[in-house]
């Protein structure tokens, strides 16, 4: 086969080899090699094929084109087709192409012979067949089955597409077993939990910077991640002709480089600071009132420290602006936040000027540093009700929530569950969502999130039980989760660990099978969602190459050979459902095939999208041999104020007093037989009564004492981290230095020079840094971009598996440190999100 | 005919997605970047200033790598395009010494050597060698046969290499990699020559200027506007 | 002939010397780069082991050349031996040019696609020349044929020598965009770095004290090399834009020690000279090349710093080794060819 290949794939090559007609070209060019054109001997530029896929290398999810060459993947762009970023870009999509033709991936299953688990103990795995390795899953599964103990199969999802729900959710449903869990809370379920206990929306949001006046960015790096990159990094130097920006961060971010003024403020204070420029918003007589509501007299009463009549005030599209202003704003002055974020009250007043002045056309955005920290869910709320407070939700520059999808529903596994499987389905779910110090509020419902990373934790305590079974799907929690320690610890614990991979990770290293998985982005179907200029879009990943080494679709394909090998055993559900459910919508076809179940999965998702007799709305797309041509399908663009009074909160209004987290937090505490006080105490925030309804101060906790962490640690995202997973491309570690402070090929901890002074570090040290949770050795680089007395540091490096670009020494030495080493597993309990921000005490000495 | 390039910093965002684009598009090893950039953080905090200015082969009219060159190796081709025969290549770096802006590379090494290694992580992963084998391409699975007719894919060791504008591009009335690339349409390819093509219009409206302008070299890469915004506080 | 040429120890030091730097000129020509050459930094110790042994045949050549004309016989009676000494320079400086420029065979572009813009081509052309010269030289010498053309030839080689050693300079001095190199003053120092190469290497060769004749011109020579980098520290001292202050005052102090014993103790003053002269010539090309220019800032930094290591040593010493054989083998066979 590879003969073969090899001849297909390098006509150059063998052109090249036949010396005689190379020399010929050399002396007579114009005729021969127009000879070669028409025989099709030589490569004209763009006589390729762009094919839509989709980039899977972060959150934006943009829909891409990846050019095909001679049988491989050579180049990548934005998709053409998409109306959300066209064919912009970033940088991150190609290293995609570093990581397809990772010369470390895996390429055949692989079993571990070494029963001995740990950092730098060779797992000796030995390949061996995709059958023997879908046998022992299965003799796993109807083990758990005979013991009626199905509750211990656990699957852990990581990045992930929409597909994903068949091996994830549905197939571990049908199994018995209620851990699907997913990786969102280590991804920004605070954030979400901002605009739902507001307005309403458990989601994110669209920034419409084209028409925008000011923005307010608390710690948003909208140039290097967060959502939608390509659209903001095409857009950003226009915006620049119209508005003025602001970011608030500790860190010098690449946005910032871009932005009229950097506000460094002190890790965990963004709520203060929204509540500062909320008071004098308020005080300045600055809300904007056509959203808002205004005095029935139209006289200003917001006075400093002075509470205010409620029945003096009209509201029209808020609610509990008054309350808000009498319980908490009315004291958070700007002299007050300045102490607090170490930010001039004068420069918070000047802020909030220009706020007024460009409402309703402003944008207050908010990162994950700004909400996901242990007591962030009310900075949170706070930030997004600046947004209210100016009017500018759902406006020409406003905020934008991402227009609804008419996305088909993932065929129920309901009907195909037996007896052993509803048993095992009662069971508490693994991550402990929903106890009193998880309430995980998704949507409001106590439990209705996820708290990825308990799990950790319910494995190396056995509560509420150990799971015998653990299968990673394109995760590597030991990696990406604060105190990833513990998850090297807690694999260690398990039985029998599976990991769908592509390459051998920090996790994989601990797991007893490891499945490769075909590159996210090339080698298989896939559905993602995305929004930005004011559109919101439906893009399909695809194969587009012949996959490389013995893959299988790993969504929809996995769980399709482990139904038949558990059908063999007589455990016929998992197979009946896929292939009952799982039928071609155009031909009625059942599927046959680990291909076929992932396409026929891909259609019925879509179809609403290129089927016309299912059109809603957005884009006519004929049918879906057109849909895969163009790989995307946009919506009509986003209706402005459309919510307005419609809004999906308990009063159907922007609540700045939140009846709807009135409402969740009561039930939660109904539940657990206590008040919302009792569920403020044990989720560790300090209010209680009614301010747990709305935005107000919490002093943030810090992980460490001040003296013996006297500094502050930062994590941030670099501009090439493909969520941790680029870091074994040369392309990447020899580019790293776009990141403002950054270096090439190594991983930096940035510390302004008068704490590097202070410490007697001078640029390119190796240092250590240590917490109350471990210690990571990196390089030392100066750079006056961090706030003194901060030191932030990337995501991404620190591998010591992965590959050998990523580590120093693959399997035993990591190349710098993983920051998750040095972060506790804290959480924002409401949301269940884990806290990777705050205040995390730090040392660092020389090394 | 003068092709010639103008970058509107204001637009650039740093990506550095046109460096990757230029890798891809040209082969280019780990360590050589044809288009690449300068990075200059000043100031003092909090006030600090980060600037990424893209850079690449400016084609100068009156190119000193030209003149310096001994074998007319690096020559003047159409449309004023400065280029490079490997073939006439001794590897003296006189062109690499007196390019005044730095963007001429030298093999060292030979180049993607690292795509011969046969070992691999573990028992049932690749080798860079059978990653090769399985996936194709001239030296690493990155080459693009479509450059390799205007530039060998893969270099010769002890020569040098650099930024061509995508000549195999021109030729075939597409604009060079890293211009499609750039997310924020910064970068325009055009004829300096004609008056009305937008390359010379941004140049005229906004006086535009080539790196090191007082050295005469006729570089023919023009930057307009500014990376920092006005910082209007 | 003379001492030099049949002192054993030499001959050892020599030859072990040509195995030493034969193995990383062979390293660095056929395995793998071995030299702490980067982007930025590009011509480091070979190559100035070049420009040292060029500028030295060059000055050998100048001195034989200037005695031939001027009818200076007490240097004229050992032609023979300067006219082998410049040859074996310069076979010893193409010798560590080759393990530099990575393939001898690509020499063979500088002929057939010229570039008479390009001061390396003349520089190579010149040089090129100038060993045929020397070559021809050589062969009327043992052909005993040094009648007719013999005034010609000298006008010749000395044209071409003082030619060379100006070209050479210009290579560094017509680069327009380093501070450090562009300018006259690089063509200035290569000649006088040049003459003074000759000045004290030509006393060893006539086993001599230094002759009346030499003894002034050489103390010019050397004087105004030191004047010159004297003048050149004071210029940069003062903080010229772009410019490293490569000079250091020890060099010019040197080469006055040189200057005052260059009479009484000649072999001690080229034992001082030449050493110096090699740093000096190091120094400037190095100093040009260590601001960063442009991108490469981001992969080396905006300034370099410089230490020769074990590899680029051992071309140092394979070029002179290189020399000394030559010179030996030469003088053997010009010996033999003499008596029989």
């Amino acid at each position: 086969m590879n003969a073969k290949a090899n001849f297909n794939l390098s006509r150059r090559q063998v052109l090249i080899g036949s010396g005689s007609l190379a020399l010929a070209a050399l002396f007579a060019p114009n005729a021969i090699v127009s000879a070669m054109a028409k025989a099709g001997l030589v490569y004209v530029p763009n006589s390729g094929k762009w094919v839509g896929t989709t980039c899977n290398g972060c959150t934006s999810f943009c829909a891409k084109q990846v050019y095909i060459q001679d049988g491989r993947a050579l180049n990548i762009r934005g998709n053409e087709f998409s109306k959300v970023h066209g064919k912009a870009s970033c940088p991150r999509q190609y290293l995609a192409l570093q990581e397809l033709y990772d010369p470390d991936r895996v390429r055949t299953p692989m079993l571990r012979t070494n029963p001995e688990k740990g950092r730098g103990i060779d797992p000796e795995f030995k390949p061996i067949s995709w059958k023997e390795a879908i046998s022992l899953i299965a003799d796993k599964i109807m083990e758990l089955r005979e013991k009626e103990e199905t509750h211990r199969y656990v699957s852990l999802r990581g990045r992930y597409s929409y597909l994903s729900d068949l091996l994830i959710k549905n197939f571990t449903t049908v199994v018995g077993s209620p851990n699907a869990i997913s990786h969102s809370a280590l991804c920004a379920e605070a954030d979400k939990l901002g605009s739902y206990f507001t307005e309403g929306n458990w989601g994110y949001r669209q920034y419409d910077i084209k028409d925008t006046r000011y923005i307010l960015s608390f710690g948003v790096d909208p140039l290097s991640a967060n959502r939608q990159v390509s659209y903001y990094c095409s857009e950003w130097g226009n915006t620049l002709d119209k508005a003025q920006v602001a970011i608030v961060d500790p860190r010098f971010s690449a946005s910032c480089a871009k932005a009229d003024e950097w506000v460094p403020i002190m890790p965990g204070q963004d709520g203060a600071m929204s509540l500062a420029l909320a008071h004098q918003i308020l005080v300045n007589g600055g809300w904007y009132r056509p959203f808002v509501g205004d005095f029935i007299d139209g006289n200003n009463r917001f006075i400093e420290g002075q509470e205010v009549d409620p029945t003096s005030f009209e509201e029209i599209h808020t609610h509990g602006l008054v309350q808000w202003w009498n319980l908490a704003l009315k004291d958070y002055t700007p002299d007050w936040a300045a102490a607090k974020c170490g930010i001039d009250a004068e420069q918070i007043r000047r802020i909030a000027g220009k706020l007024i002045d460009a409402a309703p056309r402003v944008q207050i955005w908010r990162s994950r540093g700004s909400q996901m920290q242990h007591r962030g869910a009310y900075a949170a709320i706070g930030m997004h009700a600046l947004n209210g407070l100016l009017g500018s939700i759902d406006q020409e520059g406003g905020v934008l929530k991402w227009a609804s999808v008419p996305m088909a529903k993932m065929p129920s596994a309901k009907k195909y569950l037996d007896e052993i499987a509803k048993k095992g389905l009662k069971h508490e779910k693994i991550d402990r969502r929903g106890r009193l110090e998880f309430p995980a509020l998704k949507k409001g419902k106590s439990g209705g999130g996820v708290v990825t990373n308990a799990v950790a934790t319910s494995i190396l305590e056995a509560d509420p039980y150990l799971p015998a079974f653990v299968l990673g799907y394109h995760n590597n929690f030991s990696f990406s989760a604060p105190g990833g320690l513990r998850w090297e610890k807690a694999l260690k614990k398990v039985e029998f660990v599976a990991h769908i991979t592509t390459n051998i990770s920090e996790f994989s290293w601990y797991s007893d099978l490891i499945l490769p998985a075909p590159h996210y982005m090339f080698e298989r179907w896939g559905i993602q969602k995305t929004a930005g200029n004011r559109y919101t879009q439906v893009s399909i990943t695809q194969p587009v190459i012949k996959p490389l080494g013995d893959v299988v679709e790993d969504e929809c394909g996995v769980p399709w050979l482990i139904a038949e090998e558990l059908a063999k055993r007589g455990f016929e559900n998992p197979l009946n459902y896929i292939r009952s459910e799982f039928k071609d919508p155009e031909t009625g076809k059942a599927p046959t095939s680990p291909q076929e179940v992932a396409k026929y999965a891909t259609k019925i998702l879509t179809q609403p999208f290129w089927d016309p007799a299912k059109y809603k709305e957005g884009d006519h797309i004929g049918g879906w041999e057109e849909f895969v041509e163009k790989g995307v399908w946009n919506s009509k663009p986003y209706a402005f104020r459309k919510r307005w009074g419609h809004m999906k909160t308990a009063t159907k209004k922007f609540e700045f007093y939140s009846e709807t987290m009135k409402v969740a937090l009561e039930k939660h505490a109904k539940k657990h037989h206590t008040d919302t006080d009792g569920v403020m105490e044990a989720t560790g925030y300090a209010a209680r009564g009614e301010l747990a309804f709305m935005a107000h101060y919490e002093e943030p906790l810090r992980y460490g004492d001040l003296e013996t962490y006297p500094l502050l640690f930062v994590d941030h995202k670099s501009r090439l981290s493909r969520e941790g997973r680029s870091a074994n491309s040369m392309w990447f570690q020899q580019n790293l230095d776009i990141d403002p402070g950054a270096r090439k090929h190594a991983d930096v901890a940035k510390l302004n020079p008068i704490d590097a002074k202070q410490l007697g570090v001078s640029e390119g040290d190796s240092i250590r840094i240590t917490s109350t949770q471990g210690s990571i050795d990196c390089q030392a680089a100066l750079f006056e971009g961090v706030r003194p007395g901060t030191v932030a540091k990337a995501f991404g490096q620190g591998h010591w598996a992965y590959g050998r670009v990523a580590a120093r020494d693959f399997g035993k030495e990591a190349l710098g440190g993983n920051n998750n080493e040095i972060l506790p597993p804290a959480y924002e309990h409401l949301s269940g999100s884990s806290a990777f921000y705050g205040q995390i005490g730090i040392r660092v000495e020389k090394i | 005919m003068r092709y010639g390039m103008v970058i509107d910093q204001q637009k650039c965002v740093g990506c550095s997605g046109c460096v990757f684009a230029c890798k891809a598009e040209n082969h280019t090893t780990d360590d050589i970047n044809w288009c690449d950039k300068i990075i200059t953080t000043s100031g003092q905090y909090p006030d600090v200033k980060f600037e990424y200015v893209s850079t690449m082969c400016n084609h100068c009219d009156n190119a000193p790598c030209v003149g310096a060159c001994p074998t007319q190796a690096m020559h003047k081709g159409e449309g004023g395009l400065t280029l490079h025969d490997p073939d006439k290549c001794i590897g003296c770096k006189a062109c690499m010494v007196n390019c005044p802006y730095g963007v001429i590379s030298f093999n060292w090494e030979k180049p993607h050597e690292r795509w011969l290694v046969d070992t691999g992580v573990a028992a049932g992963s690749f080798t860079s060698a059978t990653m090769l084998m399985a996936a194709g391409g001239e030296g690493s699975p990155h080459s693009n046969p479509e450059s390799a007719e205007a530039y060998p894919s893969v270099r010769s060791r002890g020569t040098v290499e650099k930024c061509n504008f995508c000549v195999h591009r021109l030729k075939a009335g597409l604009s060079p990699a890293c211009v499609d690339a750039c997310p924020s349409r910064a970068r325009v390819v055009g004829d300096l020559d004609d008056p009305a093509s937008e390359v010379s219009q941004l140049i005229r409206k906004y006086e535009g200027k080539p790196l090191r302008a007082e050295l005469g070299t006729g570089a023919k890469v023009f930057y307009i506007r500014s990376y920092t915004p006005e910082r209007r506080t | 002939m003379n001492t030099y040429t049949s002192n054993p120890l030499f001959l050892v030091i020599a030859a072990a010397g040509l195995l030493f730097g034969g193995y990383f000129a062979i390293e660095e020509l056929f395995i793998r780069p071995s030299f702490v050459t980067n982007d930025a930094l590009v011509w480091t110790l070979p190559l100035v082991t070049y420009v040292f042994l060029a500028l030295a045949s060059t000055g050998v050549s100048i001195v034989m050349a200037h005695a031939e004309l001027t009818g200076n016989e007490e240097v004229n009676a050992h032609k023979p031996a300067l006219l082998v000494a410049a040859l074996s320079l310069l076979i010893g400086a193409f010798a560590a040019l080759a393990s530099e420029m990575g393939s001898p065979l690509n020499m063979f572009w500088l002929l057939l696609s010229p570039n008479i813009s390009s001061p390396i081509w003349w520089m190579g052309t010149l040089y090129a020349i100038e060993l045929v010269l020397l070559g021809v030289k050589l062969f009327g010498l043992l052909g005993d044929k040094d009648k007719g053309y013999g005034q010609s030839l000298t006008i010749m080689t000395l044209v071409v020598a003082i030619a060379a050693a100006l070209v050479l300079g210009s290579v560094f001095g017509t680069v327009g965009g380093r501070e450090g190199f562009s300018g006259l003053d690089a063509s200035l120092l290569t000649l006088l770095c040049a003459l003074v190469s000759g000045v004290c290497l030509v006393p060893l060769l006539l086993n001599d004290k230094v002759q009346s004749s030499m003894l002034q011109s050489g103390r010019i020579l050397i004087g105004a090399l030191a004047l010159m980098l004297v003048v050149q520290y004071i210029y940069l001292v003062g903080g010229a834009p772009g410019e490293l202050n490569w000079v250091s005052l020890w060099m010019p102090a040197l080469l006055i020690c040189a200057l005052l014993i260059y009479q009484s103790y000649p072999a001690f003053s080229a034992l001082v000279a030449m050493p110096t002269l090699l740093i000096i010539e190091l120094s400037f090309v190095i100093q040009g090349q260590l601001i960063v220019l442009g991108p490469k800032q981001t992969w080396l930094g905006v300034f370099q710093s410089y230490m020769p290591n074990v590899a680029e040593v051992g071309i140092l010493v394979f070029g002179c080794s290189v020399a000394y054989l030559c010179f030996f083998v030469l003088c053997r066979t010009l010996n033999h060819r003499i008596e029989s």
